[in-house]
């Protein structure tokens, strides 16, 4: 009709366009802030030099994806750090309520750590704050508020080196499968679900690891629960580690261990279970002082043994206490008492019924 | 115009669907889990005894057996549950803990809310005792 404005001149036309583009120039320079982005948090890693293969930001599904990190220092080749892939996904819904919830896959992760004994603080130096994991929910709440949907680890491995020994023993934790879920510092975002985390690892080879654990990080006082299952280790498998720490070497036997544990008033308390199948001793070198310690403890688990159908296991029930205030958390130390106590409370616990030599 | 608006604006939100992606892909997708509002949520297990019951195994087992998987319904997180737990967990492609989390009691068609529940009478007697306990803390020593 005369008089009537072309389409191209009308309003209704040309906010879609500018939406369209709008979008368009936003989803062309995701990928570059991405990466951008990723530099930026990368350099604040002073310790170790960064790269990486590709970093890629889909701005339709809110995905992050960074391919082939690498993180490593000047000494250490293999990389300290490397990670096939990291995906992390951003719910769109919660971000409109202005709440970061996501979820994030790992796979093929390697990390190398090295341990190493902690420096003894100058006397004049104040001890350094440690935080009370107990006290966790006042943490959280300190941060903005998120919550992790999912995480998951997939085809990871995690190699402990003891660096406080000459021979740097190393423990190598592979087929690493985790996750970890509703994870969140606002009690709004976690709808009365607890957090709960599962694991499953090879351990040098032959343990299987299982852990699973629940837990409200959000309540007054830390509040979790949880089992863990190492079976079917071989000790052997462990020669390099227990030559170091104690001289001794045991080329055959298992070790399983069987563990629950909760929180309570915090304290962490529980029972583990440790099993010793068809355990040998012997000296790890030929110092007359290992030898005599592997024949008298191999003389003893023979002893406290109970012939079940032709194996030797002996077994002890160990309670686990602790505090959750100012833990230390070292992993090391940690496995080591577990399977030191192991011996000790096994052989105490089995002369507890042993009746005392009369006097004559 | 303001028609126009409201139009333009209800296709926006209409093109902000969540799509779920599967996890497990070569660093392509992630799963999208999002956790259902549970009225009367269950409480945190405190007690690795009430961590999984056996009622919540076994309906983790029969769910299990259904899809084809050799287990056997005894109650128990034993090595046989976890080696299935881990079988449908690749075939889903997620993670392979041989655990059940809350994705994989989601992907057997369960209810996370019946399976992570504590015991309720177990748990409910904890409760009670912790109630009783926590009273005595708080006039206690500390």
């Amino acid at each position: 009709m005369i008089g009537r404005k072309p389409f191209y001149r009308r309003v209704w036309f040309w906010i879609p366009v500018a939406i369209v583009l709008f979008v368009g120039i936003l989803a062309l320079i995701a990928t570059p802030l991405a990466r951008f982005g990723t530099n930026k948090a990368l350099a604040q890693v002073e310790a170790f030099d960064s790269e990486y293969d590709s970093v890629s930001f889909n701005l339709f599904t809110l995905t992050y994806t960074l391919h082939k990190l690498k993180l490593s220092d000047a000494v250490q080749k293999p990389p300290v750090v490397y990670v096939e892939d990291i995906v992390a996904h951003v719910d769109v819904k919660e971000l409109f309520r202005f709440n970061i919830v996501g979820n994030a896959h790992v796979g093929g992760a390697k990390v190398t750590w090295v341990l190493l004994p902690r420096p003894k603080p100058k006397e004049t130096a104040k001890p350094p704050e440690t935080p009370d994991i107990a006290q966790l929910d006042e943490i959280l709440r300190s941060i903005i508020p998120f919550k992790v949907g999912r995480v998951e680890v997939t085809k990871s491995e995690l190699l402990l080196v003891d660096g406080s020994e000459a021979t740097r023993p190393k423990i190598w934790i592979k087929d690493i499968e985790m996750s970890l879920e509703d994870f969140t510092n606002r009690r709004k975002l976690d709808e009365g679900w607890p957090a709960t985390f599962a694991l499953s690892a090879t351990v040098q080879k032959s343990g299987k690891l299982t852990v699973f654990v629940t837990a409200d990080p959000l309540s007054d006082v830390l509040k979790l629960a949880g089992r863990a299952e190492l079976k079917h280790l071989k000790l052997a498998d462990l020669h390099a580690f227990l030559a170091a720490k104690t001289g001794l070497s045991i080329p055959e036997g298992t070790f399983d261990l069987y563990a629950g544990f909760k929180t309570e008033k915090g304290y962490i308390t529980g029972v583990a279970k440790p099993f010793l199948r068809d355990v040998n001793i012997e000296a790890a070198d030929k110092k007359l002082s290992h030898a005599l310690v592997a024949e008298v403890a191999d003389a003893a688990l023979d002893l406290l043994s109970d012939d079940n159908k032709g194996r030797d296991t002996v077994a002890a029930e160990l309670p686990i206490k602790g505090k959750l205030t100012s833990p230390k958390p070292e992993i090391l130390p940690t496995v080591l008492s577990v399977l030191r106590n192991a011996f000790i409370e096994s052989l105490s616990a089995s002369f507890v019924h042993t009746p005392s030599v009369p006097n004559n | 115009m303001k028609k126009y608006l409201c139009i333009v604006a209800l296709a926006f939100v209409a093109c902000h669907n969540e799509r779920e992606v599967r996890a497990g892909d070569r660093g392509d997708n992630i799963g999208s889990q999002m956790t259902s509002r549970a009225p009367g949520a269950p409480p945190v297990a405190t007690n690795p005894n009430t961590l999984l019951s056996k009622e919540s195994v076994q309906k983790v087992q029969t769910a299990l057996r259904d899809r084809g998987f050799v287990v056997e319904k005894n109650g128990t997180l034993d090595a046989k549950t976890q080696t299935a737990l881990r079988s449908f967990q690749r075939r889903e492609g997620i993670a392979t803990t041989g655990m059940p989390d809350q994705l994989t009691i989601r992907k057997l068609n369960l209810q996370p809310e019946e399976i992570l529940r504590a015991n309720p009478v177990k748990e409910r007697e904890r409760l009670n005792e912790d109630d009783q306990s926590k009273n005595d803390y708080d006039s206690g020593d500390r």
